[in-house]
């Protein structure tokens, strides 16, 4: 087993199933003693409630692990009130409309204070691991960028501190590990190389990419003629793809989604 | 079950779901009844790229596309990718004032990550409605939450010009027009005498003067743009109205995605209508059914835990949707033959 991380980012396009193999992923760390805790990415906006798929409350549940409930409002009210050294000013600001609104236009600054709030949880206890659910893997690529940007954005000044510091803990070795989730299927694995080359490009991070869903376990058994071509389809796209695929994880037949995780569990390994 | 076509077709679905290359198919059916067909997506994975061999060089720009399936010369249709720094140069030469690009916040904000993608996509999507060019726009919506937040960009856009504009410009009034760039120390002031002021201060002491100035810029960057943004609030009235707008929640069988198709239904109400469809796609329904296995087998079992995926989706989508299409898992490798069989697959909905 590799040496863990602090932070793990799951991120693919939607539907892949990064919210059962998060959540699968953070039981098995668990399971080894370590201090792993559960954050779905809550793309809410400031002066709203949240949205939130509310099965995900459902899985956690499932899932048997810790969750740590981040709010943006107040991840930015935390920001604010260290950084004027005031609770009061930070209470007001949040509320202005011009602050509103100019954070709804701008969401990458959004997910800087998010992103922000995590590291400072990481840095304020050292042996705390956290695995992100991030939504998609447009915003996870917003979220990742939003530190360059604001960063280039500021130039001087205490934001620009602190976004040079969350860059550096980012960079640290072994403390940030980007795991995308894809299908196995030729689209699907494209887009996730298209992902990872994308987020390389901006920052040197520890990625690596992994196949959900791949039904080839069951291609010993004797199947009618679709799966069999479904099957075929499936082994030619890993195949082509095997330079950038890390990993597969074999489509389960689970009753239910806590079976699932249960028997997720053994695959988890290669994640860490 | 016949659909008619409208205006505007639109597709959103909750990701990974095969929306990008169902939007592809519906436009090239309709390419195919002789309409003039723009196929526009948003989806910043660009799938369509792969599907259609266009080039990342040509992102922003409208491409014509001939013979998409390869079994047709006469065929064409007309692409876009969406980009934010191309749509952005667009509305700043509308409005007469290309100097605004060279605003530096403006410049990393409009990047394809940089944010403002959901807004400018709007915006991108009122430009072409006005130019008139085509009978139908077809629109590939990004996935799940992010399909939420273009929703949204209207309102925010609203949102921003009322609350954010009033509040800082009705305390320039004219000086914005003759003061043209001045700004630095004097704009500062201006600014921090009005009802924002004191939130600026509180900037200025966490930021540099440097910031200020360009933010201060950009802010009067955006409003000398006012005017294309502010265009763009109607199109949502036109797209909401079901006689203008045909709207898809694309959903498939390989992602239980259940729930989120129906927060999605849920979030955007007003859009998502009775007469609004949803697509299940990768249907295998027929294939199963006709799958002999012996009992208690290995087979058996896959053969079982498949047909329950799909049919408790299909079951839970027929309470909840009155309009649900079905479209066939196709098991084809290449991605032009696989859109070949999908474009089929629309005629059965055909309009009479």
């Amino acid at each position: 087993m590799s040496k863990t991380k602090r932070l793990y980012i799951f991120t693919g396009k939607g539907g892949v199933g990064k919210t059962t193999l998060s959540l699968a992923f953070t039981k098995y760390l668990k399971d080894q003693g370590l201090k792993a805790k559960y954050i779905f990415f809550e793309n809410n906006k400031l002066g709203e409630k949240t949205i939130g798929f509310n099965d995900v409350d459902s899985h956690i549940k499932d899932a048997e692990v810790d969750h740590l409930p981040l709010d943006l409002y107040q991840s930015a009210k935390n920001y604010i009130g260290k950084k004027l050294n005031s609770k009061t000013v930070a209470s007001w600001i949040v509320k202005t409309p011009f602050f509103i609104s100019l954070i709804n236009m701008i969401p990458g600054f959004n997910y800087l204070i998010y992103l922000g709030q995590i590291l400072e949880l990481l840095d304020e206890d050292k042996d705390l691991i956290l695995v992100l659910d991030s939504p998609s893997s447009g915003h996870a690529q917003t979220m990742l960028e939003a530190t360059k940007n604001f960063n280039n954005i500021f130039q001087s000044g205490v934001i620009y501190d602190d976004t040079k510091r969350m860059l550096n803990l980012m960079r640290e070795d072994n403390f940030l590990k980007i795991n995308i989730i894809t299908l196995p299927t030729i689209l699907a694995i494209h887009e996730a190389k298209e992902l990872a080359t994308n987020i390389s490009s901006h920052e040197k991070y520890e990625i690596e990419t992994f196949c959900n869903n791949c039904l080839n376990t069951f291609k010993e058994l004797e199947l009618p003629e679709f799966l069999e071509k479904k099957v075929a389809n499936e082994s030619l796209a890993l195949d082509e793809g095997k330079s950038h695929i890390d990993g597969e994880i074999p489509y389960l037949i689970a009753k239910n989604n806590k079976e699932l995780i249960k028997e997720l569990g053994p695959s988890m390994e290669n994640l860490v | 079950m016949t659909i008619q076509t409208k205006d505007f077709e639109i597709f959103s679905g909750t990701g990974g779901v095969g929306k990008t290359t169902l939007a592809a198919s519906r436009a090239i059916h309709l390419a195919k009844q002789g309409k003039s067909v723009l196929l526009i997506t948003i989806d910043p994975a660009k799938r369509l790229r792969d599907l259609l061999n266009l080039s990342v060089e040509s992102a922003g720009e409208i491409v014509k596309v001939e013979n998409p399936l390869n079994e047709d010369e006469t065929l064409d249709l007309n692409v876009q990718l969406m980009n934010p720094e191309a749509t952005f140069s667009r509305i700043a030469h509308k409005s007469q004032c290309p100097e605004v690009l060279d605003n530096r916040i403006l410049k990393i904000l409009t990047k394809p990550y940089g944010g403002l993608n959901e807004i400018l996509a709007i915006v991108e999507l009122n430009l072409q409605f006005q130019s008139k060019k085509f009978d139908v726009i077809v629109l590939d919506t990004p996935p799940g939450s992010h399909f939420l937040d273009f929703l949204d960009s209207v309102e925010r856009i609203k949102v921003f010009f009322d609350q954010s504009f009033i509040e800082i410009f009705q305390y320039l009034g004219k000086k914005l027009d003759t003061s043209k760039y001045n700004v630095g120390k004097k704009m500062m002031n201006i600014i921090m005498s009005s009802g924002i002021k004191k939130l600026l201060s509180y900037l200025n002491k966490v930021t540099g003067d440097k910031f200020i100035d360009d933010f201060i810029e950009a802010i009067i960057a955006i409003y000398k743009t006012k005017a294309t943004f502010l265009e763009a609030l109607d199109l949502q009235q036109t797209i909401k109205n079901d006689s203008y707008s045909n709207w898809y929640l694309v959903t498939s069988v390989e992602q239980n995605k259940l729930q989120e198709a129906l927060e999605l239904k849920n979030h955007a109400k007003g859009h998502f209508t009775d007469k609004s469809y949803i697509a299940i796609n990768k249907c295998m329904g027929p294939e199963l059914v006709n799958w002999e296995t012996v009992e208690n087998s290995q087979t058996h079992q896959l053969k079982n835990s498949l047909k329950e995926r799909e049919n408790k989706l299909k079951n839970n989508l027929n309470k909840h949707f009155n309009n649900v299409l079905e479209f066939p898992e196709i098991f084809e490798i290449s991605p032009i033959e696989h859109i070949r069989k999908l474009t089929h697959s629309w005629r059965r909905y055909g309009e009479v």
